[in-house]
């Protein structure tokens, strides 16, 4: 285990946002193949954090640095995938699957310059593996739930990232789709690391292989298991381990 | 009605309209699909603060209002990020405060007072060369913007955020975007007047977005169609001897009825023969 090959390292990272300081001190690795779960109640900064993982925003204080080895490119958050929280965008926008899966590749292409033959295979190739290459000329607008979000994953996948960040992924996923989305989370984590936001505790228990929890600073978690004492002792608010359906070898009472 | 095009008023309306039709169809999309219809509304009043201000000092009122009109976007662009203003107030403000401007210095002008009712309404008949000059000048800019830009503007306009994380400079094509839209506004005051361009950006969309679900179709569609209502409403304003400003978008209303009809007509007998064909 200890000769696993880091990629990103925060350094007593403090962000925000103009006067409001939302996180305070982080300090976080990520190596190859990790599972992170990120949780926290609402407003405690887990967006910040992807966002400054991202480079949406520079911290206030503190540091990042990507460890990605063969890169010969001097910016390296090209090699992180992206699936952004599904509440803020336009169903009504004119756009088809095929171009929505285009963008992924944009940061690669660049400026002024129009994709290539090799770009559009690799639409097409993101398009079949994840089932919806049927859909290439739908507009965006006329798909389901569960269909929009392979169409997210898509384009978050077809630049092949070193890591894939999720923010909360299972908003308009339903149940059944629910189940082969997170097989395919396992199947790709084989190839990269992913981070995962989520408020669904079930979820993330079921599936991540360590956790991070959030509230203004973070608190690491080497393992999958959430109890009352670990939310406790990371001054996680307790209601939120009171929300939604929770495996009982997950959670344990409180007292026990 | 041949002899028409035997007058130079009637030749210059014919080309304004095919460039107001270009400039409108191109960037009315982009102000359609980025739901910025309000944001433009507001640039559109405020222009006639510069107006009114070109009048007062002598200068070409238009290049005033363009000026006028570019400064106020890029404050509306960059005041909308701050999360401490509420955007839409701030720009019904804007929308008031400038037409309340316009109209003071028009009547702190010495003299003769400015044919107020051409820059409300438009007046294509009275169009001159040098505002074709000024209108294809400003085709070809957007023209080439779009070309150089085309995917940039999909996507950011499509998801901001995303764009930004794909490292495209999403500010500042914002910010050229707005200036675009703030220009192609101010041009076509002369066509269709400051209170009815709106809808020259949005209703020819309105009807491409009945047969388009594609960002590039729309664009190609709507300019077909601002065309068609700039011509339609030419035509009616000569014979009926009615506003051209008005006419043109009753036209562009009339086209976007029709199409909405026939569209759904086709839902219906595409519904009935899908039913027809169910067994029993």
């Amino acid at each position: 285990m200890a000769d696993k090959q880091k990629l990103v390292e925060l350094n007593s990272i403090s962000a925000g946002y103009q006067d409001r300081l939302v996180l305070e001190n982080i300090n976080l690795t990520l190596f190859e193949q990790d599972f992170l779960g990120v949780i926290g109640p609402n407003g405690s900064g887990k967006t910040t954090l992807l966002k400054t993982l991202l480079g949406l925003i520079k911290p206030f204080k503190g540091s990042i640095r990507f460890y990605f080895d063969h890169d010969n490119d001097h910016d390296p958050r090209k090699r992180i995938g992206y699936l952004p929280q599904q509440t803020m965008f336009d169903r009504k926008f004119p756009i088809t699957v095929k171009d929505v899966v285009f963008s992924g590749l944009c940061s690669r292409v660049g400026l002024f310059k129009a994709f290539s033959n090799r770009d559009r295979e690799l639409v097409d190739h993101t398009l079949e593996s994840m089932g919806i290459s049927e859909l290439k000329h739908r507009s965006i607008g006329s798909l389901s739930g569960g269909q929009m979000q392979r169409v997210f994953l898509a384009r978050a996948l077809v630049s092949s990232p070193s890591i894939l960040i999720l923010d909360e992924p299972d908003t308009f996923v339903d149940q059944t789709f629910a189940h082969t989305f997170y097989e395919t989370l396992k199947e790709l984590n084989r190839q990269m690391a992913i981070i995962l936001v989520s408020h669904d505790l079930g979820i993330i228990s079921s599936h991540v292989k360590t956790i991070a929890c959030i509230n203004r600073t973070l608190y690491y978690h080497d393992s999958n298991i959430i109890d009352g004492k670990l939310l406790e002792s990371y001054h996680c608010p307790i209601d939120l381990i009171t929300h939604g359906d929770l495996p009982h070898r997950v959670l344990k009472k409180h007292g026990e | 009605m041949l002899e028409l095009f035997r007058y130079d008023f009637f030749i210059h309306a014919l080309l304004a309209s095919f460039l107001t039709a270009v400039t409108c169809g191109v960037i009315g999309t982009y102000i359609v699909a980025r739901r910025i219809v309000f944001i433009s509304g507001g640039i559109s009043h405020t222009s006639f603060g510069g107006i009114g201000i070109g009048y007062y000092l002598g200068i070409n009122p238009i290049l005033c209002a363009a000026a006028f009109s570019i400064l106020s976007a890029l404050g509306v662009e960059s005041l909308s990020k701050r999360s401490d203003l509420r955007e839409d107030s701030l720009i019904g403000m804007m929308w008031s405060l400038g037409m309340a401007v316009g109209i003071i210095f028009i009547f702190l002008t010495p003299g003769y007072a400015a044919n107020l009712m051409s820059y409300l309404f438009g007046d294509i008949l009275t169009v001159t060369r040098m505002d074709i000059y000024l209108m294809a000048g400003l085709t070809i800019i957007i023209s080439g913007v779009f070309f150089l830009f085309y995917k940039e503007i999909l996507f950011l306009s499509f998801d901001r955020e995303f764009a930004q994380t794909q490292r495209i400079p999403v500010s500042f094509i914002s910010s050229l975007l707005i200036s675009l839209v703030a220009l192609t506004i101010v041009i076509n005051i002369r066509i269709v007047g400051i209170i009815l361009v709106i809808s020259m950006l949005t209703i020819p969309q309105a009807s491409a977005n009945l047969i388009s679900q594609n960002f590039k179709t729309i664009i190609f569609y709507s300019i077909a169609f601002a065309f068609l209502s700039s011509i339609m409403g030419l035509i009616a304003s000569y014979i009926i001897n009615i506003p051209s400003g008005a006419s043109i978008i009753f036209s562009a209303a009339i086209i976007y009825w029709t199409l909405k009809g026939v569209v759904s007509l086709g839902h219906r007998i595409k519904k009935r023969k899908s039913l027809d064909q169910l067994p029993g």
